[in-house]
């Protein structure tokens, strides 16, 4: 290659290289914002969050006999939150679990038997667990552990 | 080539973690709720959990055969929903075997309380006869005599007369207060005219004005279920008949309890009270018995009861082996047939069981119920067994069952030698001590006859029977001892229409092989002379098997020579 033709190749090369830098230097954006949201859960039972326990302890009952546990459901949000209710597990006072059907739970919501209920933006709800023992149960101290879902189809 | 797989590694593990964090971000619930319920029992026994027994001992008394005795008990339905239950019991005795001889328990309860008004008029005035429930256990007549009594006004309650007992309350100058139990001719003084109380089940007063008002209590558990009355009372000398009819019989009927149904149902809340009624036989073995009482919850009925397939085992306890070969044929009976306790038998059995290899069981096809299995063996090995089994009903869709019991178990049949050994009585030794060859009834008077038997095969059976001795006329066998154990009176069986057999005997329990078992006879000829014969000994082994298709075996026996 004589002088001229690598002078044409360097002069091109430096050209492409300026065209690059000055392409790189443009500005990406004209400002960036951060912004943080404290969010709550949507659906809150009893008033409480998810991670707060509720325990209660119902009256003394017979076998054969059928209790009912009321709470609430308050839709924080502002569109309609579906929910389902599920039994975790029934337990002994020695912690076995009854499987035997002995024990039977189910919810109400506005006198219906369901398993999932709406509940409207900025509105609260009320809802029963029903609990029906077995007449011929042994006798001893249950608990069941219940928990409201989300309801994903 | 190699930058583009790290991009595609890069590119994934983000996609993974961004999954992860979204997942992470969703709750799975809003809330929990832990609730805790203490469960007591529906139904309550005299207001006790089922883990409280109630016992009752009858205050230690003794109860004597022929005994009725009640006892008060109540149910309570704590429950919101109506519950169905009914009573079981069970009775053991001392060796705390179940025995339900000789002990009947029912369950009772309370009739609507009985009630009687009737007005007896006589000429000198009107006698008011009452009876009722008192509604505290007691049942009471009140006879009110409506005018001043000019004499000292009289009263009889007779319970079942003339078998029953009396209460009276009356006067005449020896007859206050007294019960009587007149089918035992017992008369007991307990009271005197100003009223009084019997043990704890006859309350007697006077009341009104002028002692114008008598009444006779007495406690409903001493009273049977159902029975006849009848009254006495003198209105001012004249004697009033109370519901008595013309031969001086009772007429007054009362039922004051009568049987629970079963099961039974208590609504919510319903109290019932009931008495458990114990009936002891006057032919019951005295003893110690524990009855116990349990309410129940009744079984629901199974789904399918019929066209069931029923499985079932067959062991040979000999051979530790099930058998399953065509040769054993187990029939089925309806319940209650003896298939080998008659000498013929020519019932036809409702099914006959197959070998199933695939079930590696024997099956039938029968109904649930109660069957009676015959199962025999058409070599000769094993004795024919009869057993009474159940078939269950099921819930199960395949419609197969477990006969009960699973396994029925046979018996194979072990063989006996019998030997035979002879001593005459020496009367001047005083003992059985001359070794002979035959009974010779002019030398010797008497004898003692020692028969060895000798069992063999390894677990292996001589089921029960009786070992057989022809009679002859004029000797007597006066005693026998089997294995030790003497027996002075010695049977005999002069009917052969039944078994085939006639002939002295005594029996024997199941032998089992390798086991020797021991007879002495002792006969004696009590002087007689020109007694000749022969006695046949004959071991009649299994004598429950009586049908003669069944016994293929020969019964062994051994001779012994009467001469003179």
């Amino acid at each position: 290659m004589d002088k001229r033709r690598v002078f044409q190749v360097v002069v091109a090369v430096l050209v492409i290289a300026l065209v690059s830098i000055i392409a790189y230097a443009a500005i990406q954006y004209y400002g960036q914002i951060t912004t943080t949201v404290p969010v709550e859960q949507a659906v809150w039972v009893d008033g409480k969050r998810y991670n707060e326990i509720i325990a209660e302890t119902l009256s003394p009952t017979y076998g054969g006999c059928i209790v009912y546990a009321n709470h609430t459901l308050e839709n924080k949000g502002d569109t309609t939150a579906m929910v389902e209710f599920a039994l975790i597990n029934i337990t002994d006072s020695h912690g076995n679990l009854v499987t035997d059907g002995s024990i039977t739970v189910s919810w109400i919501v506005d006198g219906q038997k369901v398993d999932k209920t709406a509940i409207l933006p900025h509105q609260t709800i009320t809802f029963s667990i029903v609990i029906e023992f077995h007449y011929a149960i042994m006798p001893d101290t249950y608990t069941i552990t219940t928990q409201v879902k989300p309801y994903v189809t | 080539m190699k930058f583009a797989k790290k991009k595609t590694a890069i590119l994934a593990l983000t996609l993974v973690l961004c999954i992860g964090i979204a997942s992470a971000a969703l709750l799975d619930y809003y809330g929990r709720i832990v609730t805790t319920v203490n469960v007591n029992q529906a139904i309550y026994l005299d207001g006790k959990p089922y883990y409280e027994d109630i016992i009752e001992d009858f205050n230690g008394t003794e109860i004597m055969p022929s005994t009725i005795i009640f006892t008060l008990h109540y149910l309570e339905n704590q429950a919101q929903n109506p519950i169905t239950m009914q009573f079981n019991y069970i009775i053991t005795n001392s060796t705390g075997h179940e025995d339900h001889k000789g002990i009947t328990v029912t369950y009772l309860e309370d009739s609507k309380p009985y009630s009687f008004v009737k007005d007896y008029a006589t000429e000198r005035g009107t006698l008011h006869v009452a009876v009722e429930d008192t509604g505290d256990g007691w049942l009471q007549w009140t006879y009110t005599y409506a005018d001043n009594p000019t004499h000292t006004p009289k009263m009889t309650v007779a319970i079942n007369y003339p078998h029953g007992f009396c209460i009276t309350t009356f006067d005449d100058g020896s007859h206050d207060g007294w019960y009587y139990a007149p089918d035992v001719g017992t008369t007991v003084r307990f009271a005197d005219y100003s009223g009084g109380t019997y043990e704890d089940w006859v309350k007697t007063s006077v009341s009104g004005e002028n002692g114008n008002v008598l009444s006779v209590a007495i406690k409903k558990t001493r009273l049977p279920n159902e029975f006849l009355w009848h009254g006495y009372a003198n209105y001012n000398g004249i004697p009033v008949w109370i519901e008595i009819d013309e031969n001086y019989l009772p007429i007054g009927h009362a039922t004051i309890r009568e049987p629970i149904s079963s099961p039974f149902t208590l609504a919510p809340g319903e109290r019932l009270d009931f008495y458990i009624r114990y009936e002891f036989d006057e032919a019951l073995e005295p003893g110690e018995y524990t009855i116990i009482t349990k309410v129940v919850t009744p079984a629901t009925p199974p789904k399918y009861t019929t066209g069931l397939t029923v499985k079932f085992k067959i062991y040979d306890t000999a051979t530790y082996a099930l058998l399953d070969t065509g040769d054993v044929s187990p029939e089925f009976y309806v319940a209650g047939v003896d298939p080998i306790g008659t000498r013929t038998f020519a019932t036809k059995p409702v099914a006959v069981a197959a070998y199933d290899s695939t079930l590696g069981a024997w099956t039938v096809s029968l109904d649930a119920g109660t069957y009676v299995v015959l199962i025999k063996k058409d070599t000769t090995v094993i004795y024919p067994e009869v057993f009474t089994v159940t078939v269950p009903g099921t819930n199960s869709e395949d419609k197969e069952v477990w006969l009960e019991p699973s396994t029925l178990n046979v018996y194979e049949k072990a063989s006996v030698t019998i030997t035979t050994a002879l001593l005459a009585y020496n009367a001047t030794s005083g003992a059985y001590d001359v070794s002979v060859s035959n009974m010779n009834t002019t030398l010797y008077d008497k004898w003692l006859v020692t028969l060895m038997f000798t069992v063999s095969g390894t677990d292996k059976i001589i089921k029960a029977g009786r070992i057989y001795q022809t009679k002859i006329s004029g000797l007597v066998p006066e005693e026998y001892s089997l294995d030790g154990a003497v027996k002075t009176t010695v049977l005999e069986d002069t009917d052969a229409s039944d078994d085939g057999v006639t002939g002295y005997y005594c029996e024997f329990e199941e032998w089992e092989g390798g086991e020797i078992h021991r007879l002495d006879l002792y006969f004696n000829d009590y002087g007689a002379t020109g007694i000749s014969g022969t006695i046949t000994v004959k071991l009649f082994q299994y004598y429950e098997c009586l049908n003669t298709n069944l016994r293929w075996w020969t019964d062994q026996t051994s001779t012994i020579s009467v001469v003179n």
